[in-house]
C-alpha cells in the first residue's frame, strides 16, 4: 500500500507536529472505511482500488488546509486599499527616480546614439528589479504589520470566518462602540501630506544611494559642443552622512505609513514625530560638524581654468553658506520641537486613546 | 446562463455551509466515527464532503463540543466523536436559534 503511505506523508508535510500524527492516522483509518464500503472489506487492497478514494480526497495540500484552517492571508481586506495604494505611489516614486537619473546621464560629453540604445536597454532590467524590490520590501511590511499590529492582528477565530458564517466571527465581537470618532481639525491627516512624503523619501534613498557619481554640475562650454559633468558632492563626506541620512528618509517612510494608515493624529503618532524631529536635528548637528558636503578643490580642478576662474567665487559663497544653511535648518527644526511638543500637550490635536472597557 | 447556474450554486452552497455546524452537533448524541457520520447523513439526505467533514469534526473537539476517543476494539483503530457536556447545551441553544430562522424565514417567503 505504498501510495496510501505516500498521500499520508504528502498531507503530514503541511501539517504542524502536534497535530500531525493524529490526522494522520485518522486519515488512514478514514480511507479504508471508504475502500472497504466501495469495495468490500479485504486485507489489501489494489493501487487502482486506493488511488480511486484518495483522489475524491483531493490533493494533500488541499486536505491539509482543510484541517490548518489555511485560509489566512498575508494581508486582509482592511490594509489591502492602503497596500495597493502605496505599493502604486513608492514604484512610480522608483521609475521617476529612475528616469530622471537615466535622462540626467544622457546629459555626457561623450553621449551618442549608440551608448543611448544601450542605456535604454539597460534601463528596462533595473526598472523592474527596483520596482520587484519595492513591492517585495512593501509586502513584507505590509504582511509584519498585519500579523503584529493590534487591531490587524490576524485572530484564529477569523480562519473558521470563511468556512462557518455564522458560527463564531471577529464581526460578532465587533460592536458599533468601537467606531474611532471622525477626525476634527488638527486632528485629520490629509492623505497628499504622507503621499508626497513617501515619494520625496523614495526618490532621496534611490538618488544619494545609488546615483550620486550623476549629481552634480552639468554645463555646455559652447552650445552645440556636448555637455559637461562635474561631480559636486564629496564622497568622503557622503560616506559619513549617507547612514544618517538613510534613518532620516527610512524613519519617514515609515512614520508617512503610519499616517497614511491611520488618517488621524493619536498620541503615539504626535510623540513619534517629536522623536523624529529630533533625530533630525541630531543629523543636521552631525552634518555641521562633520567634513563638507560639497567638494569645491575637486570641482574646480575639473575645470577648464577660465571656468574655475568664474566658479570660484560661487563655491565660496556655496562654502559659507551651506553651514549657515544647515544652522538656520536646525534653528527651523528646534522650533518645529517646540510647536510638537505644545500639540502634544493640546489634547485636541489628536484622538484620545479609548478607555478600557 | 452558465454564470447564473454558478451563482445559483454558489448560494445554495451558502445556504447549506451555515447548517453545517448544527447538522454535525445534532447527530452526535451517540459516538460515531467520520466515516459512519457521513453515512449517517446521507442516510438522512445531507451529502456532506468529507474533506469538510473531518477537520470540522476535529475544530468542534479542539472548541470543547466533542469529545473524542480512539476505539482499538475493532479490526483496526477508529477515533469517535460524541458531544460534550458543553456540546449539547450548545446544541440546545443553536437549535432554538434554527428555531428562529425556520419562523422568521416563513414570514419572509410567504407571499412568494
Amino acid at each position: 500500500m505504498e501510495i496510501l503511505e505516500r498521500y499520508l506523508y504528502a498531507v503530514g508535510r503541511w501539517l504542524r507536529k502536534k497535530q500531525k500524527k493524529d490526522i494522520q492516522a485518522e486519515l488512514e483509518s478514514t480511507i479504508y472505511d471508504n475502500l472497504e464500503s466501495r469495495f468490500g472489506a479485504k486485507e489489501e487492497y489494489t493501487e487502482e482500488e486506493v488511488s480511486e478514494v484518495i483522489k475524491e480526497f483531493g490533493s494533500p495540500w488541499k486536505v491539509a488546509a482543510g484541517y490548518t484552517g489555511l485560509t489566512s492571508r498575508l494581508i486582509g481586506p482592511e490594509l489591502l486599499p492602503i497596500y495597493f495604494t502605496l505599493s502604486a505611489i513608492i514604484s512610480g516614486a522608483v521609475i521617476l527616480g529612475l528616469l530622471v537619473s537615466f535622462i540626467v546621464g544622457l546629459f555626457r560629453p561623450d553621449i551618442d546614439f549608440k551608448s543611448f540604445i544601450l542605456g535604454f536597454l539597460e534601463l528596462i532590467p533595473s526598472l523592474l528589479v527596483a520596482v520587484a524590490t519595492v513591492i517585495g520590501f512593501t509586502t513584507i511590511v505590509f504582511a509584519l504589520i498585519e500579523k503584529n499590529v493590534p487591531g490587524y492582528k490576524l485572530k484564529s477565530v477569523s480562519r473558521l470566518k470563511s468556512k462557518e458564517p455564522g458560527f463564531t466571527t471577529d464581526k460578532e465581537k465587533w460592536s458599533p462602540k468601537d467606531l474611532p470618532p471622525v477626525p476634527k481639525g488638527k486632528q485629520k491627516i490629509s492623505k497628499w501630506e504622507p503621499i508626497v512624503g513617501i515619494i520625496f523619501s523614495v526618490i532621496a534613498i534611490v538618488l544619494f544611494n545609488f546615483f550620486r557619481e550623476k549629481l552634480g554640475i552639468y554645463y555646455t562650454p559652447e552650445w552645440g559642443s556636448g555637455w559637461e559633468f562635474v561631480p559636486i558632492l564629496s564622497e568622503d563626506a557622503v560616506k559619513i552622512f549617507l547612514p544618517f541620512w538613510n534613518t532620516v528618509w527610512g524613519l519617514s517612510i515609515v512614520f508617512c505609513m503610519y499616517q497614511l494608515i491611520k488618517g488621524r493624529w493619536t498620541l503615539p503618532m504626535r510623540i513619534s514625530n517629536l522623536i523624529r524631529s529630533f533625530v533630525d536635528a541630531a543629523v543636521i548637528i552631525i552634518m555641521i560638524k562633520g567634513p563638507e558636503l560639497l567638494d569645491f578643490p575637486l570641482l574646480l580642478s575639473y575645470s577648464k581654468p577660465e571656468v574655475a576662474e568664474a566658479l570660484t567665487p560661487v563655491a565660496e559663497f556655496f562654502n559659507y553658506s551651506i553651514n549657515t544653511f544647515l544652522i538656520i535648518a536646525l534653528a527651523a527644526t528646534f522650533i518645529g520641537i517646540i510647536s510638537k511638543i505644545v500639540y502634544i500637550f493640546k489634547p485636541s490635536s489628536y484622538e484620545a486613546i479609548p478607555k478600557p472597557k | 446562463m452558465d454564470d447564473y447556474n454558478k451563482i445559483y450554486e454558489s448560494a445554495v452552497m451558502e445556504l447549506r455551509r451555515g447548517t453545517l455546524v448544527l447538522s454535525v452537533l445534532s447527530q452526535l448524541e451517540t459516538p460515531a466515527y467520520g466515516y459512519s457520520l457521513v453515512q449517517l447523513l446521507a442516510s438522512r439526505d445531507l451529502a456532506i464532503d468529507q474533506s469538510t467533514l473531518y477537520p470540522l469534526l476535529r475544530r468542534l473537539d479542539k472548541q470543547g463540543l466533542l469529545e473524542s476517543d480512539w476505539s482499538v476494539e475493532e479490526s483496526r483503530p477508529r477515533k469517535y466523536y460524541e458531544l460534550s457536556e458543553d456540546g449539547r447545551e450548545f446544541l440546545a441553544k443553536l437549535a432554538v436559534e434554527w428555531e428562529n430562522i425556520v419562523d422568521t424565514m416563513k414570514n419572509l417567503l410567504e407571499n412568494i
